[in-house]
Parts: structure tokens; C-alpha cells; sequence
């Protein structure tokens, strides 16, 4: 016979569990609901994007290519966890990529614990946004890097997050955003600038920082909201599991507890 | 023993036959409680009563020591003037014994010179007692540890059906008794008569029959050879320890029959039953056999017991009514067992009198607290693990979880009387390698060892072993 009391203290947790992470699938389901057709349309926005980018500045040097080797990574993790291995998978990719003379901006608090513990150059850290972050709103977070970049100070701007594939599938990835390696694009045509290239250039690398790490910061909201959705789902299952399970034994406790006096009951009576 | 048969007065005549409950009427001369009657079968076979119960009218009530087939009323019983006596004595090592005394192994009768004494006696006396705490080593890794044995100890190995309390049991003799010095005793209760001819082979074979003595009442007897057999097999070492002052080991497989048969007879008798349909002096029982197994100045008797544990319900009358006499506890878990994990014993609630600093050493305290409490810690984890996933615990409790599956794993032990069942070679593990082995665990020495490594393995040095050894190139052809 099992403790009737402590089961059903399980129970009420297990009722209680599966009651919170139904309500967090639910607000997960609404908000990946908006954000899943922006991921994809961004998506292309911004490939479009770099595709110009690269064509503009090809053959061309633009920035010294012996300039000290420092990168500039932008990590990008959900605030909070109940996200299922997302994290897991992310610190995987981030150690196996980090380097100590890289210059690190956080945004999201989760990772951020992983990150210090290693001794990185933490230059700022921002929290992750609770709802889907509009273009117009990345300013603070973007401009450190334009201006690192301008002045050299950087070679390279990489940003680890997650990608969106689907609601199933999220794949940490670590996207060079800018590299300074002029010789890996391809263009075929060549450009004639008005008024010149480096005013266009002034006023295009900004803009493609921009929409480049809105992409990556839309795809890392969207995979934190649908692993978030995911992964409370099992943990209502799990718990919806064992609160059948835990029920289940609780009611035969009780029912033996009860058969068994009735038995002693009706064994004094014969005498 | 007999002076005239037909002599009135020492007879009674059966006047009521209710399965092993028979009653007799004496004509004045009425036996005492506890004594032997023998009643003379029309096939020419004995059977012995022994008187349980004075009614009025000269009336009293037994329990047979064997079938009631072919008994009528009218039959009659002639008294013995004595309790059940068996043998004891040196002639007695090396033979298997029935409730009476009798030998039941094929290889003749004991001689009539033989020394007998009556199975029911009074437990020694408060002066008398005496218990110095000493552990004794099991080589079982999980025993040493959580559940250390004192010699002159009680130790209850508690469990429900299948979870492998036999085979502890036999393990315990195979490791105890081949290094101890001192005479042995194993009482077969209502178990399989099976594993009662398997340990007399296993014991011809590993030559320590001569020094003991092996006693069963199988679950094939009737209830009252079943009640007494205990007390037969205590006798026999009570005799070891009270005349020739040795140290004596006592197994009994398995304690809990004992208050079956009891209860099986107790509404016979007429008893009004207690709770869960037990006999309702079933306390007094067990507190009779139990206070007579126990250390005095003159010797020792260090028993081993296993409980058997109804329907897994560890609050049944029975066992808690043992638990109480117990020095220290040994608790297997069919949760444990279902996870593969044998011996499968629950650390969490198995413990020991001798788990005090004063008495081991404090090293191995601190380890067996540390681990205890890992363990908890893990178990608490268990509703979160099963929820939300490893992923969701924090750093800390990722290495507490890491380290409580090693844990698990590591007290694991290949048994050598279980070869035939894991194919693996059984292990003997000195207290000191156990101690070493949980301690470097427990402060994190081995994290970085995979967790299989340390599954049925003996001392630690065998988990670092296997560790290093060089993969084994896979050729794929």
C-alpha cells in the first residue's frame, strides 16, 4: 500500500505541471503562428539582399585584409529555457566556434552564464525580445558592429543562432555575415557606380548588416518559439502520463486500503 | 520413554480432526503445553502433536507434525512427557534435518547416543547478552556499503517474490561461510525443496558441508512442521553457542513462512485473526524465536533472514513485525530489478544499526552517507527528468544525475552463485576497494568515464580498466 498523501501530492504537482506547460505551448502556438510566415519571407528578402551585396562589391578590396584577426560574434539565444535541447545544441556550436580574441554580443540572458564561465570578451548583452522584434527596433544592437566594422577594428561578423527549417526541425547554424575575402564572390557583370563605390558601399553594408542579422535574430525568436511548443507538448504528455499513472495506483491504494478493512471487518464478525 | 501403552492415563483419545488442528480428550492425566504426543497410524508411521492449547473437560488442542490423512476420531495418542527434542552435538554436521530431528538426507539414522534438547527453550537472559559491533564483510559490494552486517547481528533481506532474496542469501553463504571458521546452520522455511537439494550439492561441492547443518520444512509440509522448523534449526546452533562457545552463522530462507504457517493454523486453533487474517499473537511469535537468536557472552549467532514481502507491501503485518528484530535491513526493489540492476537492492531504504561513525570507519560513513544522499537527490530529479528532460536541469543536478546513474550502476555485482544466469565470472570486493571505489564517485574522480563501464564490475580499478582499453578497430569488409 502506497502513501496515499504523498500521492496525491504527486498527483496535484503532475496536474499542476501539465496545466503550465499547456498554457506555455498555447502562447508558443500563437506566437509562431505570426512569425512563421515572416521567417519565410525574410528569408528570401535577405538572400536577395547579400545576393546584391556580394554582386556589388566583387574583385574588389574593401577593407585591409592583413588587419588584426578579431571577429565579432553575435550569439543569439532564447531569455528563458523549456526550449527542449536548443541551448544545448547552440552552447555545442559556440564552444566548438569561440575563439578567446573574439569579441562576443549576447542577445538572450540563457547563454549567457555559458559564455562568462569561459572568459569571453563579452562586449554587450542584450535580452531577447518577448514578441516578434520589428526591423526598426535592432538599432542598439546592430550599430556596435557597423561601427567596428568601419573602423577596422573587426574582419569578420559571424552570428550563431538557430535556424528555422520547421516547427520540427531547428538547426543551429554560424553564419558569416561579412567576411572581408572579396575573392569568394561571384558576380559576372561588371558595375558602373553613381556617384561612386564608396559612397554606395557607405551606405550599403550597413543596411545589409542590418537585414542579415534581422533575419538571424526572426529565425532564432521563430526556432525558440517552436521548440518552445514542441517541447512543451512532450512535457504535457510526459506529465499527463504519469498523472494517469500515478491516479491509477493512488485509486488501487485506496481501494485495497478500503477492501482490507472491509475484510477484517468481516473476518471478526464469524467468531 | 514409553512405560506402558496402554497405561489410561498417558492416553487421549482424537475427538476432532480439523486439517493439522487435532483435539484429544485425556481421561485426568492431561500434557502440558507444548508437549509431544505420538499417535501410532494405522500404516504403522508416527505422527507427533504437540499440544497447543488446554481446553475444559480435559480437552487440548495440537497441531500435527505431519499429514492428518488416514486419522479418525477414536485414535489415540500416548504422551511423550517432553517437548519436540532433536539432536545436536557434533554428530549433527554434515546432515539434513526434518522438524523432528530426523535425518532426511538418505545416509541412515542418527545414533541413539546422540545429544537431544528440547526446540523450546526460553531466550537467554538480559545478563547474559552481550553484542561487541564489529562488521563483517561480505564482499558484496552493496551490502558493505549501505547495509554493513554485524557479526552477532540480525539481518533481514527483505523482498517481494522473484526480486532474488535466494540468491543474495546463498551468496552470503558462499562468501561467508568458506572463510568462516565456526559451524553453519541453514533453515529451509517453506521455500522450494528444490533450492534446498541445490545448496546441498553446491555445498558437497565447495566442501563446507562438514561444518553444517542444514534443516528444511519445505513448503510441501504441513503448516506445523513449517512453524517449528525454525525452531529446530535454532536449537541445533544455540547448542554451538551455549555448550562449545563458537561463533555461529544461521541462514533462514525464508522468516516470513514462519508467520504464514502460524497464521495458516491460528483459526484452527481458534483464534480470532487479526489484522490482514494473521494470527493475533503473531508479535509474541515472532518475538519468541527472535530474542532466542542473539549474541551472548559465551557465543554468537550472526542469522541471516530473508523476508518475504506479500504483494510487494512492505506494511503488512508480517514484515514489519520482523523489521522490528532487525540489526540491519536490506530492502530489494522490483523497480530496481525491472531496470536490470542486481543485486537489486534499494539503498534509500536499506540501513544498518552499524552505520555509525563510532563503529566504521568514518570514511566509509561519510561515502555511504554521500552516496545515500546523491541518490535521493537523483530520485527527487526523477519527476523533472521524466517531465521536461535532462535539458532542462541545471549544470549542478546534470552532474548529480551523471554521477547517481554511476552510482546505480557501480553497485552492481556479478554474484557467483548466479555464473549460470549473467555468464560472468562472480566477484568478491573487500570493504576498503568499496569504499575507495564509492568515494572517488562521489567526488567526481570518474565523470569522465562512460556510465556502462561501471556496470557489474567489481573494485573500481576494473571500471578504469576497462575504460582504457583501446577500442577495438570495427573491419568492415
Amino acid at each position: 500500500m502506497k502513501n496515499l498523501q504523498y500521492l496525491k501530492r504527486r498527483i496535484k504537482t503532475s496536474n499542476s505541471v501539465s496545466k503550465i506547460a499547456k498554457a506555455i505551448e498555447m502562447i508558443s502556438v500563437s506566437k509562431i503562428h505570426k512569425s512563421q510566415e515572416i521567417v519565410k519571407r525574410y528569408g528570401l528578402y535577405a538572400n536577395k539582399v547579400k545576393d546584391i551585396v556580394y554582386r556589388v562589391i566583387f574583385n574588389r578590396s574593401l577593407y585591409n585584409e592583413n588587419c588584426e584577426y578579431k571577429r565579432l560574434v553575435y550569439i543569439i539565444s532564447p531569455d528563458r529555457g523549456l526550449v527542449g535541447n536548443l541551448i544545448m545544441n547552440l552552447i555545442k556550436k559556440v564552444n566548438s566556434y569561440l575563439k578567446s580574441n573574439d569579441y562576443v554580443i549576447i542577445i538572450g540572458r540563457k547563454i549567457m552564464k555559458d559564455i562568462i564561465k569561459y572568459g569571453h570578451n563579452v562586449l554587450m548583452s542584450f535580452d531577447m525580445p518577448t514578441v516578434l522584434p520589428k526591423y526598426t527596433e535592432i538599432g542598439t544592437m546592430i550599430n556596435i558592429a557597423n561601427k567596428f566594422f568601419i573602423t577596422k577594428k573587426v574582419n569578420k561578423i559571424c552570428m550563431i543562432y538557430t535556424k528555422f527549417i520547421n516547427v520540427f526541425v531547428q538547426k543551429s547554424v554560424i553564419e558569416e555575415i561579412f567576411s572581408v575575402k572579396s575573392s569568394e564572390f561571384k558576380s559576372t557583370v561588371n558595375y558602373i557606380f553613381e556617384p561612386n563605390f564608396q559612397f554606395i558601399l557607405q551606405n550599403l553594408l550597413p543596411f545589409y548588416l542590418n537585414v542579415g542579422f534581422y533575419n538571424a535574430l526572426v529565425n532564432a525568436y521563430t526556432s525558440e518559439q517552436a521548440a518552445r511548443m514542441i517541447a512543451m507538448k512532450t512535457a504535457k504528455d510526459n506529465a499527463n502520463d504519469i498523472l494517469i499513472y500515478l491516479t491509477n495506483i493512488y485509486n488501487k491504494s485506496r481501494q485495497e486500503k478500503i477492501t482490507n478493512e472491509i475484510l477484517d471487518l468481516v473476518n471478526g464478525q464469524e467468531f | 520413554m514409553l512405560k506402558n501403552l496402554s497405561d489410561v492415563n498417558i492416553q487421549g483419545i482424537i475427538i476432532r480432526i480439523q486439517g493439522v488442528v487435532v483435539d484429544l480428550k485425556f481421561h485426568d492425566n492431561v500434557p502440558e503445553i507444548y508437549e509431544a504426543l505420538i499417535l501410532k497410524k494405522d500404516n504403522g508411521e508416527n505422527l507427533i502433536l504437540e499440544t497447543i492449547l488446554e481446553m475444559h473437560n480435559s480437552e487440548i488442542r495440537t497441531i500435527a507434525m505431519g499429514t492428518t490423512n488416514g486419522l479418525r476420531r477414536g485414535m489415540k495418542a500416548i504422551r511423550t512427557f517432553s517437548p519436540i527434542k532433536v539432536p545436536v552435538g557434533e554428530k549433527t554436521l554434515g546432515r539434513i534435518f526434518n522438524v523432528l530431528g530426523e535425518t532426511i538426507d538418505g545416509l541412515g539414522k542418527i545414533s541413539k547416543s546422540v545429544d537431544k534438547q528440547s526446540i523450546h527453550k526460553m531466550p537467554p537472559k538480559f545478563i547474559n547478552q552481550k553484542t561487541v559491533p564489529e562488521m563483517l564483510e561480505t564482499g558484496i559490494k552493496v551490502i558493505d556499503l549501505i547495509s554493513p552486517f554485524m557479526k552477532g547481528g540480525k539481518i533481514g533481506i527483505f523482498g517481494g517474490a522473484g526480486v532474488g532474496k535466494t540468491v543474495i542469501v546463498k551468496e552470503l553463504i558462499r562468501n561467508i561461510t568458506a572463510v568462516h571458521k565456526g559451524h553453519s546452520v541453514f533453515a529451509g522455511v517453506g521455500e522450494r525443496t528444490r533450492e534446498g537439494a541445490d545448496l546441498w550439492l553446491e555445498m558437497k561441492e565447495s566442501k563446507v558441508m562438514d561444518k553444517t547443518i542444514l534443516v528444511f520444512g519445505q513448503m510441501n509440509e504441513p503448516p506445523g512442521n513449517r512453524m517449528r522448523v525454525v525452531l529446530t534449526a535454532l536449537t541445533m546452533s544455540e547448542y554451538f553457542r551455549d555448550e562449545k562457545c563458537e561463533d555461529v552463522l544461521l541462514f533462514i530462507d525464508n522468516i516470513f513462512r514462519f508467520a504464514q504457517a502460524g497464521s495458516e493454523v491460528s483459526v484452527l486453533l481458534g483464534r480470532m485473526p487479526s489484522a490482514v487474517g494473521y494470527q493475533p499473537n503473531l508479535a509474541k511469535d515472532m518475538g519468541d524465536l527472535q530474542e532466542r537468536i542473539t549474541s551472548t557472552n559465551k557465543g554468537s549467532i550472526t542469522s541471516v533472514q530473508a523476508v518475504y514481502v506479500p504483494a510487494d507491501d512492505y506494511t503488512d503485518p508480517a514484515p514489519v513485525t520482523i523489521f522490528s528484530h532487525l540489526d540491519a535491513v536490506l530492502t530489494l526493489d522490483r523497480v530496481i530489478m525491472e531496470q536490470g540492476l542486481y543485486p537489486a537492492v534499494n539503498p534509500l531504504i536499506s540501513s544498518s544499526r552499524l552505520l555509525d561513525p563510532n563503529i566504521i570507519s568514518k570514511e566509509h560513513y561519510n561515502t555511504t552517507v554521500a552516496v545515500k544522499k546523491i541518490l535521493q537527490k537523483y530520485k527527487d530529479l526523477q519527476d523533472i527528468i521524466a517531465i521536461l528532460g535532462m535539458d532542462e536541469l541545471s549544470d549542478e543536478d546534470k552532474i548529480i544525475v551523471s554521477r547517481a546513474r554511476k552510482l546505480q550502476k557501480f553497485l552492481t555485482q556479478p554474484m557467483f552463485v548466479a555464473e549460470t544466469f549473467t555468464g560472468l565470472k562472480g566477484r568478491y570486493v573487500t570493504v576498503e576497494e568499496t569504499v575507495n571505489g564509492f568515494k572517488g564517485i562521489v567526488d567526481g574522480k570518474y565523470d569522465n568515464l562512460p556510465e556502462q563501464n561501471f556496470y557489474m564490475v567489481g573494485a573500481i580499478e576494473e571500471v578504469i580498466k576497462k575504460s582504457t582499453k583501446p577500442i577495438q578497430k570495427i573491419c568492415l569488409k
